[in-house]
C-alpha cells in the first residue's frame, strides 16, 4: 500500500500486523508504541520472556527473531510483520525440555530464574551464529545477558557443554 | 512513550514526501537507540517511518575497488562479513568492541551513525540540557561528566558520540551516501558528525527528511596494519572511556598511509588527517614518532572535574593503538 | 555438619519450570478486567509538591485513575504501624503518596491506572507537578558529621548482633599457606568455591 494513502486513511493508529510465534500465527491489531516484549508478555500471556530493564540493558527479554537473537523490549511488535518468533516457550517445554534447557538444569546455572529465558534464548542464537569458540567467546558473546545472581560460571558450563556436544540447543 | 503514527516507506521518493509534511517524523531502523529514547521522553515524534523494506541491506565491491555497505545491514552481519573482516579489520573489530549480541543484530549501519550521546543530563528530562532543550544549560560542565569530553566542547555541550563503528570508519576515511527530497549527496565522514558549538541539539549534518542509504568505504582498508583499542570500566558491554582507532601502511619501516580517530572524547569521533599527513607519513614507525603525533592531536584538551583522567588515559591509548597497529597488524 | 552438597550441582525441584519460562513470577498472574498501572517518581530531593495537574493524563485512552496524595485510600499515621520485626527502629517508613512532601529524590507521587499497561506509561508522562525545593544533602562526609548514633535497640524478641571475635586484618598478613583449611573432602572441584574457614 503506497505510504501517503495509508497515512490519510488511517482513523486510528493501530496497525494489522501478523506475527507466528512458536509456530502459531497471531492476526493482530497492534497499537505502533507497543513492543514486541509486552504484546508476547501481556497480549498473548506468554510471560517466559521476562521484563528485566526494558531498555536493552539486562537482555532478559531475548528473543529470537527469524532465528536471531534480539532484545525483544526494544522491538516495536508492528514492525514484525510476517517475522517468526521464538520464546523460551517455543524451545521446549517443562516435561519436553530442549538440550540447552536441559543443560541449564543440569548444571545448575541459575538461582532466581529470572534472567535464565533471556539467557538461554541467547545461548541458542549464539549457537546458532558460530563464532565463538571458546570459553572467554562465550562470556564475551553473552555479555548482553545480565545475572544478578551471579550464576555466571554455572551458565558457561551450560553453554560450553552444549557446544562440545555439537549440538545446537533447540531440538 | 507518547502515542505516534506507523508507517513503511515503500521507496525511497515516498518517504521523503511524508517527512516533508512531517517535521517532527523521525525514520527507524534497528530502533535500539531511538526506541529506548522514547521510553524515556527523550524522543517525541509524532511518526515513525520504517525503512526496513528498502533494499539497502547489500555489502558490495565497488568499481574503485571500495566497499559499499548498505544502511540497513546490521552491525552483526557488517563485522562478520567476509569482505569486511578480511579488507576492513579494523571496522570488524570496533563493531565487536560494542554494544552486546543482541543488539548488533538489530543495530543498522546507518543508525549507528545517527545513535545519540549517552550523556545522564541527555537522557534525564527532569534536568536541564541544551541538546535535548536548547537553552536550558549544561549541568553536566559542573557535574557528572566521567564519561564526557575532552576536546572540542563548547559552552553549551560536552557530550561524547558514543558509537564504536563510527571511531573505525572516521579513520578509514569513509563517505556517507544520502538521499532526499534535493537530491543525492556524499558526504565525507569527517563532516557527517559536527561539533556542538552553539547547536548542540543538532548531532550530524543529515538534514529532516534526508536518508543514510549506505557507508563506503575506500579502497584501502588498513588490513595490514590496524588496532583499535578500546578502554572501558568493563571488559564487554560497555561503552568507550576512550578508544582508538588506528590504521598504518608501512614500507620498510616508514609509514605511507595513516588514519587515527578517537572515541570518547568528543561529540564525533575526533581525527585530524592535517597532522597525520605532518607528523606521521614518511616517518618511522616507532614510539617517537607516536608519542610527537599525540601531544600534536591532543593539544587544546581539557578536562572538566570527573574525566580529567581522560587527559592522561588519551595520549598512552593513542601511542598503544598506533604501537600495536604498527607490530601487531592485523591479530591485534 | 554435613558438607557433602558443597560444591555439587543439585537439579532443583523448580528447574524444568524455571528453565522452560513457565516458572511465573510476581507479575505474572492473570484476571479477568486486570488494570495496569505505572508509578511516577518526584524529581527534586527534598520540598514538598505545590500543585499536580492530572487532566491531561486521564484524557488517554483508557486511563482509569490517578493515584496522588489527594485522593489515595486511607493509610495509617503513626510510624509504628509500619514497624515490623525487621524495621528499623529509628526512621520513617516507605508511605507512598502520603503527603505533600518531597523526602528524597525519586519519590513515587503518583500512581496512573490504565486499562493498558501502554496507556499507564503514556499517564504517566502527562502529570504536571511543581514543587516548592528545599535545600538538600547529598554529600554523605558532610551528612555523616550530622548523623547521630543509635544506642541500644528497642526491638523486642531480637538479639543483638555477636560480638566480632577473631582479627581478620592480622591473619590477612600471614602466609596464606598458614591459613586454616577445611579438612572436608569437597566431592567435585574445588576451584569454584573457596572454602579456608574449617567446618
Amino acid at each position: 500500500m503506497d505510504l501517503l494513502t495509508t497515512t490519510a486513511q488511517k482513523s486510528s493508529f493501530a496497525v494489522k500486523t501478523a506475527i507466528t510465534v512458536n509456530g502459531s500465527l497471531h492476526e493482530l491489531e497492534i497499537e505502533p508504541w507497543t513492543s514486541l516484549l509486552d504484546l508476547l508478555r501481556e497480549r498473548l500471556q506468554l510471560t517466559g520472556s521476562k521484563k528485566g530493564c526494558d531498555h536493552g540493558q539486562c537482555g532478559a527479554c531475548t528473543v529470537l527473531v527469524d532465528g536471531v537473537r534480539v532484545n525483544s523490549c526494544l522491538c516495536l511488535a508492528v514492525m514484525h510483520d510476517g517475522a517468526d518468533v521464538t520464546t523460551i516457550e517455543g524451545l521446549g517445554s517443562e516435561t519436553n525440555l530442549s538440550p540447552m534447557q536441559q543443560s541449564f538444569v543440569d548444571h545448575d546455572a541459575y538461582q532466581c530464574g529470572y534472567c535464565t529465558p533471556g539467557q538461554i534464548c541467547s545461548a541458542v542464537g549464539m549457537l546458532h551464529e558460530g563464532h565463538a569458540k571458546t570459553e572467554d567467546d562465550i562470556r564475551e558473546q553473552l555479555s548482553g545477558n545480565v545475572c544478578r545472581c551471579g550464576a555466571y560460571p554455572n551458565i558457561v558450563a551450560a553453554v560450553k557443554h552444549l557446544m562440545a556436544s555439537g549440538q545446537e540447543g533447540t531440538r | 512513550m507518547n502515542n505516534f503514527e506507523y508507517v513503511h516507506a515503500d521507496g525511497l521518493e515516498s518517504a521523503a514526501t511524508f517527512m516533508a509534511g512531517h517535521a517532527e517524523a523521525k525514520f527507524i531502523g534497528g530502533g535500539t537507540n531511538l526506541v529506548d529514547l522514547m521510553k524515556y521522553n527523550v524522543e517525541k515524534p509524532t511518526a515513525l517511518v520504517d525503512l526496513n523494506r528498502l533494499s539497502l541491506r547489500e555489502v558490495e565491491e565497488m568499481p574503485d575497488g571500495g566497499v559499499r555497505i548498505g544502511a540497513l545491514v546490521t552491525n552483526s552481519d557488517v563485522a562478520y562479513h567476509s569482505l569486511i573482516s578480511a579488507r576492513y579489520p579494523l571496522l570488524s573489530r570496533a563493531i565487536l568492541a560494542g554494544a552486546s549480541a543482541q543488539l548488533r543484530n538489530k543495530a543498522t549501519t546507518g543508525g549507528n551513525l545517527l545513535q545519540r550521546t549517552r550523556c545522564v543530563y541527555f537522557y534525564d528530562t527532569a534536568v536541564p540540557c541544551n541538546k535535548r532543550e536548547p537553552g536550558t544549560g549544561c549541568p553536566a560542565k559542573e557535574g557528572v561528566n566521567r564519561s564526557l569530553a575532552i576536546l572540542g566542547t563548547s559552552v553549551a555541550c560536552i557530550a561524547t558520540h558514543p558509537s564504536d563503528m563510527c571511531v573505525a570508519l572516521a579513520a578509514l576515511g569513509a563517505t556517507v551516501q544520502v538521499t532526499g527530497s534535493k537530491g543525492d549527496r556524499s558526504i565525507p565522514f569527517a563532516e557527517f558528525h559536527r561539533l556542538p558549538g552553539d547547536q548542540p541539539e543538532i548531532d550530524t549534518t543529515l538534514q529532516h527528511g534526508e536518508v543514510v542509504t549506505s557507508v563506503d568505504l575506500p579502497a584501502i582498508g588498513f588490513a595490514g596494519h590496524s588496532a583499535y583499542v578500546k578502554v572501558r570500566d568493563r571488559q564487554s558491554y560497555a561503552f568507550a572511556l576512550i578508544s582508538v582507532a588506528a590504521g598504518l601502511e608501512l614500507t620498510d619501516g616508514l609509514i605511507t598511509q595513516a588514519g587515527v580517530a578517537l572515541g570518547g572524547v568528543a561529540h564525533k569521533p575526533w581525527r585530524n588527517a592535517q597532522l597525520e599527513q605532518e607528523l606521521l607519513i614518511g616517518k618511522p614507525a616507532n614510539r617517537d614518532t607516536w608519542h610527537i603525533f599525540q601531544q600534536a592531536l591532543l593539544a587544546g584538551a581539557h578536562g572538566f572535574g570527573e574525566n580529567d583522567f581522560k587527559l592522561k588515559l588519551a595520549p598512552v591509548t593513542v601511542v598503544r593503538a598506533l604501537e600495536q597497529a604498527a607490530h601487531e597488524g592485523a591479530q591485534a | 555438619m554435613n558438607t557433602h552438597l558443597i560444591g555439587t550441582d543439585v537439579n532443583r525441584i523448580d528447574g524444568p519450570a524455571k528453565v522452560s519460562g513457565a516458572a511465573k513470577y510476581a507479575a505474572e498472574f492473570f484476571a479477568p478486567e486486570m488494570l495496569y498501572a505505572v508509578v511516577v517518581s518526584g524529581t527534586i530531593a527534598h520540598g514538598e509538591i505545590s500543585s499536580m495537574d492530572t487532566k491531561k493524563a486521564m484524557e488517554v485512552a483508557g486511563a482509569v485513575e490517578v493515584f496522588t496524595h489527594k485522593n489515595r485510600p486511607h493509610m495509617a499515621w503513626r510510624d509504628k504501624s509500619y514497624l515490623d520485626e525487621d524495621a528499623p527502629t529509628d526512621g520513617k517508613p516507605l508511605r507512598p503518596l502520603y503527603d505533600e512532601k518531597i523526602l528524597y529524590s525519586g519519590q513515587p507521587i503518583a500512581l496512573c491506572v490504565a486499562e493498558t499497561f501502554e496507556a499507564a506509561r503514556a499517564m504517566s508522562r502527562l502529570i504536571e507537578v511543581s514543587y516548592k525545593s528545599l535545600t538538600h544533602q547529598t554529600d554523605l562526609a558532610i551528612a555523616v558529621q550530622e548523623a547521630k548514633k543509635i544506642e541500644g535497640t528497642n526491638r523486642t524478641g531480637i538479639e543483638p548482633p555477636p560480638k566480632p571475635r577473631g582479627n581478620s586484618a592480622r591473619r590477612l598478613q600471614t602466609p596464606r599457606s598458614s591459613w586454616p583449611r577445611s579438612t572436608t573432602r569437597l566431592p567435585r572441584s574445588t576451584t569454584r568455591w573457596s572454602c579456608s574457614q574449617p567446618p
